[in-house]
């Protein structure tokens, strides 16, 4: 293997002098020199190239002509220039002084891989026959984007299939297979897609390949069941609804190859995250698919495995049902992703992985500890018990998840702001914390996350911290009494009571349910139910089956004081949870209402740019946690164990630990690096 | 006999009903909208698409109509759809069978051949040591849970030992006929073992009972070879009941082991009940409850033929 530096080789600084047809022996030759930067560029960059050293002794240098590889020419004493390719390229400058008399120089350029990567270069060998096994808990039932259910589903889907939109750290949607321009004035998104992105079968994408992809989204008869994310695109709603057949819809259109145009009937800022995020299908695999066999058919591994074709990094190769799926690297990927890998640069991402079935939690751990998977999800035990072992190494990182307490406000012991404030303020949620994560979370409050762009630091001074002390202030301006010591403390087993105007006596006696296979919460449930004790707040506990804790419990609004949590998502969008129109018939199972909040949510769904809608939730957050809709509880922080020799884990994506898997590597397998000369286009 | 089948697949027409009753009855008793189950939870959906689902999959018809449909279209072989693959039940149980039945057949031929063995000799030297270390083992066996004994063995064999592959069917990447092997030793033992256990004991105590009929003391009385008197008088009457025994084993070939499998990440039907149940796939959980029902009748229904074949005492006039 040969080795070379990715440095710059600077390999002929040459003169050519050509003689002056004249023979003015008075003018002399110009001296011609440039500089570029960056000094090391990288596939993909753009190189400023500068004359400004060129010189003339005794006049002035009035042309500048370079020459690129690609036979193009172009003048001016400064210019950039992009390489799509690494590989090495020879870029000749020639200058004309004032009397005609010229002088030329190349230079040599390096360029290294790093956005666009040479599927035939020679680093790719370096991580040939590399091999990542992962494993899941269950086996996918279904890959395609928008059809996906399960986290496991997902991950592999989002491997497959790539989007035009990704997302960054902070949940900021970026550019991904296309940029996007928005005319507030039209509701149009315009999408420019890159050119020569191939799906796994070699076919270009193309705008044709979008279109029909929004085609199986809107599609009334297509399983997946997330409409909701196109329902705005004007005439999907009809399509799905099946009074018209004709398509494309108005709302979609093709200006040309590459370039793709959504009008909306409304504003809707989660277009570009959800609906643009979704995965593009090739419409020549699927569509002679779906006509013939009906939109809503996608049978078995077999059928899976030889339909699922997209253009992400990853394809499906094989699948052995109840086993196994794997995926291999797919190399001709369009952002190949090159990256640092020891000093040196490498395509990122192991050659193969394994999403191995292994539905036993107690299995998986041991198949690790066996070496027979090189990742593990791991509890908060299980993480504290990897870490002293040396053939593991540990890792955490956040989640999108927070978990909460709430009150069902149709009851009246629950009504009043200041008595869910006193509860809140008897919580010690700190302790729950250490007590119940091992230290592995963080105070929530408010309906967001640190990790996003809303999120408010001034929150958690808002929201309730443990003090005793409040809960009583609070609950007796409430007009609460309770049975009191001759120190003033609250006897051991009194309760707060309350006597209503017309007569009647409340006691502040009620449930906490959450749902049973989440040892967290159930672990929550009972600190919740020991701190309130104490304060007088006398609670029962209740878990039950997940399906029944959510359809029969909390969306009936049954319940009187339920533990919960919510996954969420890259947009700050509250309807479905804190508007009044969603009691009933969404997720606003406590029945909040605050005409203020609502107005905000509904101003908040009109602004596109995220800057201007920033205000707007960090208002609505403060609103929701002044009111107390929520006690807020804690972001749970995820664990994950590795093989000490796979690298490249960190940063992990805020939206799931696999989501940077493409950087990952084995360590030593990274090196060396050689790149290939090849021809720039 | 030919009257007696007759007679007896009648019956077994009514209590095949009543079964498929029940299963539907139960399953519709479960909480929870099954409809929620059809869609993910975090969906939201309009009432009208909730209706056209709900009319999709025929949960607006009354409860008796969906029954009728139901089995019909269950004895002309469609299973319905599943809830969660959202492909037909039986082409599910197809790819699950073959694991299931290769698992559990190992693990009864394994069975017999030890519990079999070991019954007889442990019966021939009534409280012997042998008799004894054998009946400690099958209380051992008999007591320990399977989930455990798998656990147990995988932490010693694949996690500290590094001898065998923790769990699955095969190495990712496939292997030979050896790594199909090294995957079944650690299920099919933990399964045995339990088998064992209990056939050692029935076979223990049907050869005592054998041993001292009057045509045994006979046998010994003419003078006969006492390995004649042991396998042809004794032991051939003694294996009598194990027919029944293994006709009765045969619903596991369907049901499968749900422990067992789950923990060593068996593929087969056990787990993907397990899977099914968790999940509430109610078609896939009605089939194989069903299955598992049609299997057992059969299996009793086939131990009574068996019987009469090999029983001459019993005649079915």
């Amino acid at each position: 293997m040969r080795r070379q530096l990715p440095v710059i080789s600077l390999c002929v600084a040459l003169l050519a002098l050509w003689g002056c047809g004249g023979g003015l022996a008075s003018n002399q030759a110009p001296t011609a020199q440039f500089d570029y930067s960056p000094g090391s560029p990288k596939a993909g960059e753009a190189v400023t190239f500068d004359a400004a050293k060129s010189t003339d002794p005794d006049g002035k240098i009035t042309q500048y002509q370079w020459e690129f590889p690609d036979g193009t020419k172009e003048a001016g004493a400064k210019t950039t220039r992009k390489f799509d390719q690494p590989g090495t390229y020879t870029v000749k400058l020639t200058v004309t002084d004032d009397k005609q008399k010229t002088a030329t120089i190349s230079k040599t350029i390096t360029v290294s891989p790093s956005v666009a990567v040479d599927p035939t270069a020679e680093h790719l060998r370096l991580s040939q026959g590399t091999v990542l096994r992962v494993p899941t808990t269950a086996e996918p039932r279904n890959l395609l984007p928008n059809a996906t259910e399960g986290t496991w589903e997902g991950m592999i889907s989002g491997l497959i299939f790539d989007s035009m939109v990704g997302s960054n750290e902070r949940l900021e949607s970026i550019p991904s297979m296309a940029r996007w321009d928005w005319d507030p004035e039209n509701l149009t998104f315009t999408f420019f897609l890159k050119k020569g992105i191939k799906f796994h079968d070699g076919v270009e994408l193309t705008c044709e390949d979008v279109i029909f992809s929004y085609k199986v989204w809107i599609h009334p008869d297509y399983p997946g069941v997330r409409f909701s994310f196109f329902e705005n695109i004007v005439g999907a709603q009809e399509y799905h609804d099946r009074k018209t057949t004709d398509w494309p819809i108005p709302g979609l259109a093709c200006l040309d190859k590459y370039t793709f145009r959504v009008k909306l009937t409304k504003v809707q800022r989660t277009f570009i995250p959800y609906a643009a995020g979704s995965g593009i299908l090739p419409k020549h695999i699927y569509e002679p698919f779906f006509e013939e066999n009906g939109y809503d058919k996608l049978k078995g591994a077999d059928l899976m495995l030889k339909k699922t074709i997209g253009s992400g990094p990853y394809k499906l190769v094989e699948w052995v049902p109840g086993q196994y799926v794997k995926l291999e690297r797919f190399n001709e990927y369009w952002q190949g992703r090159a990256v640092e890998i020891e000093g040196q640069t490498s395509l990122g991402g192991v050659e193969q992985i394994y999403f191995i079935v292994i539905p036993d939690p107690d299995t998986q751990y041991a198949k690790f500890l066996a070496g027979e998977v090189d990742v593990l999800p791991t509890t908060v035990d299980q993480h504290f018990e990897l870490k002293q072992n040396p053939k593991a190494a540990t890792y955490t990182f956040p989640q999108l998840i927070y978990d909460y307490w709430h009150w069902n406000l149709r009851n009246p012991l629950f009504q009043d702001t200041r008595v869910r404030k006193a509860m809140c303020y008897a919580l010690d949620r700190e302790k729950m914390i250490q007590q119940v994560l091992r230290g592995l979370g963080e105070l929530a409050a408010g309906d967001t996350h640190p990790l996003r762009w809303d999120f408010d630091p001034g929150l958690r001074e808002i929201h309730p911290n443990y003090n005793p002390k409040k809960t009583i202030e609070l609950m007796e301006a409430a007009g609460w009494t309770i049975e009191k010591d001759a120190q003033g403390n609250i006897k051991p087993g009194a309760v707060w009571t309350k006597t209503t105007p017309d007569g009647k006596v409340l006691k502040m006696e009620f449930e906490i349910a959450t749902n049973t296979g989440n040892p967290r919460r159930a672990d929550y449930i009972q600190i919740i139910q020991q701190q309130l004790a104490q304060l007088g707040f006398r609670a029962t506990l209740r878990t039950l089956d997940t399906n029944a804790f959510y359809n029969d419990y909390l969306q009936t609004g049954k319940f009187e004081t339920a533990v919960a949590g919510w996954r969420i998502g890259s947009d700050p969008d509250k309807t479905e949870i804190w508007h009044s129109k969603s009691i009933d018939t969404s997720f606003n199972w406590q029945a909040y209402s605050n005409p203020e909040v609502d107005r905000l949510i509904e101003e908040g769904l009109n602004y596109v740019d995220i800057e201007e809608a920033k205000p707007i939730y960090q208002r609505i957050n403060r609103l929701i946690v002044e009111d107390m809709g929520y006690c807020w509880l804690s972001f749970q922080q995820g664990t994950l164990a590795a093989r000490p020799e796979l690298k490249g884990l960190e940063p992990f994506h805020p939206s799931g630990w696999y989501v940077n898997l493409t950087n990952w590597y084995w360590q030593g397998k990274g090196l060396p690096v050689t790149v290939k000369g090849t021809s720039a286009r | 006999m030919i009257q007696y089948i007759i007679r007896r697949t009648l019956v077994l027409i009514p209590t095949l009903f009543v079964t498929t009753m029940v299963i539907f009855l139960i399953v519709q008793l479960a909480p929870g909208d099954p409809l929620e189950i059809f869609v993910s939870p975090e969906v939201k959906l309009t009432p009208e698409e909730k209706a056209r689902i709900r009319h999709q999959l025929g949960l607006d018809r009354p409860l008796y109509e969906q029954y009728a449909r139901w089995v019909t279209d269950f004895f002309v072989g469609n299973m319905g759809t599943s809830f969660n693959y959202k492909v037909p039940v039986w082409d599910l149980i197809k790819t699950r069978l073959w694991p299931t039945v290769q698992l559990m057949g190992l693990s009864l031929l394994l069975a017999l051949l030890v519990a079999i063995p070991a019954g007889v000799l442990s019966a021939l030297r009534q409280y012997s040591w042998l008799d004894n270390t054998v009946t400690a083992l099958a209380f051992f066996g008999i007591s320990m849970p399977n989930f455990w004994l798998g656990l147990l063995m995988i932490f010693l064999f694949s996690v500290y030992l590094g001898w065998l592959p923790t769990s699955g069917m095969i190495s990712p990447g496939g292997g030979g006929l050896l790594d199909r092997l090294a995957h079944l030793i650690m299920p099919v033992f933990v399964l045995s073992t339990g088998f064992i256990a209990g056939f050692s004991r029935y076979m223990r105590s049907q050869m005592l009972e054998v041993m001292h009929e009057e045509y045994v003391y006979t046998a010994r009385a003419k003078g006969l070879k006492e390995s004649i008197v042991i396998f042809k008088h004794i032991l051939r009457n003694a294996l009598l009941p194990v027919v029944t025994l293994l006709g009765l084993s045969l619903p596991i070939f369907v049901s499968g082991a749900l422990i067992t499998e789950q923990v060593f990440g068996w593929p087969g039907l056990g787990q993907f009940f397990w899977q099914a149940a968790t999940q509430r796939d109610y078609p896939v959980i009605m089939a194989i409850l069903t299955l598992a029902a049609i299997l057992t009748l059969l299996g009793n229904f086939l131990a009574d033929l068996a019987y009469g074949l090999v029983d001459p005492r019993i005649r079915y006039d």
